[in-house]
């Protein structure tokens, strides 16, 4: 096969495609507007652990798995652990202490309270993606990664 | 190559700019969006992948270490995310055979009197149908406009000489399986063309 061959093939899928299936306009009004959620003050705290990365944890734990993910700024840690089937989610910050949360959603946010052992919880995640930000006095204001939970 | 432009517009849109912001996201919306397709997730799921890889990049942009490598940094995080969400389903292909590139799936006929739109519609099918590394691959190139080789190679960790070949094996291979040649069928009067998906 020639060269010119696949060159020809190609240019046919790319013109196929880019007439089926280029970004909707939807999302990319959407990935525009999403500078505005940056955080000015807050210091970022990276997700750095998902069990979601880990290939075959879930699997074979039919619809009954949680989630567990870490997210780490140099000082505080957020440990969630979330419910595949109810999508219930605890939380715990480490060191843990009392923070107010602010649980991050397109579509508004929702508030919660760690208590002094740094423990919340969420009774649903929202589906789509979302990010904590907290506020824990004497060590700042943190903002995670958002996630899809 | 290093990508000076878009290095200076992630350091104007961490500042704010929102000109900035936007010429990022003209230039990467449709490549974060091939990611997400070429690894078979619906159209739903390619959004919130999207949406998630943006913001993430929003709250990075005054973190990110290497401000000329945002299309890197966009197709890993996309790449990441879009895994996360199959294994959540539990399909994920992460292999390509040609069983699993070409499905078992009867052949599809087409006549060589289709309208060329019909044809377009069988191409479309059969990529569609596809799944694997070398369709992720392929549906990263096929964005507009598509990826540099520097980018995919930081990105999928494969040095940069190799990208090119692979990508035009990936597209042999894809030319295999669809057999047939729709932008030429107009060359080869009344011959019979069939664009069909082989048993294996």
């Amino acid at each position: 096969m020639t060269d010119t061959e696949l060159d020809v093939f190609f240019t046919a899928l790319q013109r196929v495609v880019r007439e089926r299936d280029t970004v909707p306009a939807g999302v990319v009004s959407a990935a525009k507007a999403s500078l505005a959620w940056r955080s000015i003050d807050e210091e970022l705290a990276a997700l750095v652990y998902d069990s979601a990365d880990e290939p075959g944890l879930l699997a074979g734990v039919r619809g009954g798995s949680s989630r567990q993910l870490t997210f780490s700024s140099e000082d505080l840690t957020i440990e969630l652990e979330v419910d595949g089937p109810s999508r219930g989610l605890v939380g715990q910050l480490v060191p843990p202490q009392p923070a107010a949360i602010e649980v991050r959603h397109l579509d508004g946010s929702a508030f919660v309270s760690a208590d002094d052992l740094g423990r919340f919880d969420l009774a649903q995640v929202p589906h789509g993606p979302v990010s904590f930000r907290c506020e824990a006095g004497a060590r700042g204001r943190i903002a995670t990664d958002w996630v899809r939970l | 190559m290093r990508d000076l432009e878009a290095a200076s517009w992630v350091r104007r849109a961490a500042l704010g700019d929102e000109e900035a912001w936007e010429a990022l996201v003209d230039r990467f919306a449709d490549l974060v969006w091939s990611v997400a397709r070429g690894h078979g997730l619906g159209s739903a799921d390619a959004a919130d992948v999207s949406q998630t890889t943006w913001l993430r990049l929003a709250e990075h942009l005054r973190t990110i270490r290497e401000p000329e490598r945002v299309g890197a940094w966009l197709i890993t995080t996309s790449r990441r995310e879009s895994l996360r969400t199959l294994r959540r389903v539990r399909h994920h292909v992460l292999v390509d055979s040609c069983a699993e590139w070409c499905g078992n799936g009867p052949a599809i006929d087409v006549d060589a009197d289709l309208l060329a739109g019909e044809r377009d519609a069988e191409l479309w099918k059969a990529f569609e149908g596809l799944s694997g590394p070398c369709k992720a691959l392929l549906r990263m190139f096929l964005a507009d406009p598509p990826p540099s080789y520097a980018d995919v190679s930081v990105a999928i960790d494969m040095p940069m000489g190799s990208i090119g070949p692979t990508r035009m094996r990936c597209i042999e291979r894809l030319r295999g399986c669809v057999v047939g040649e729709p932008d030429q069928v107009e060359a080869e009067e009344r011959t019979p063309v069939t664009l069909r998906r082989r048993a294996s």
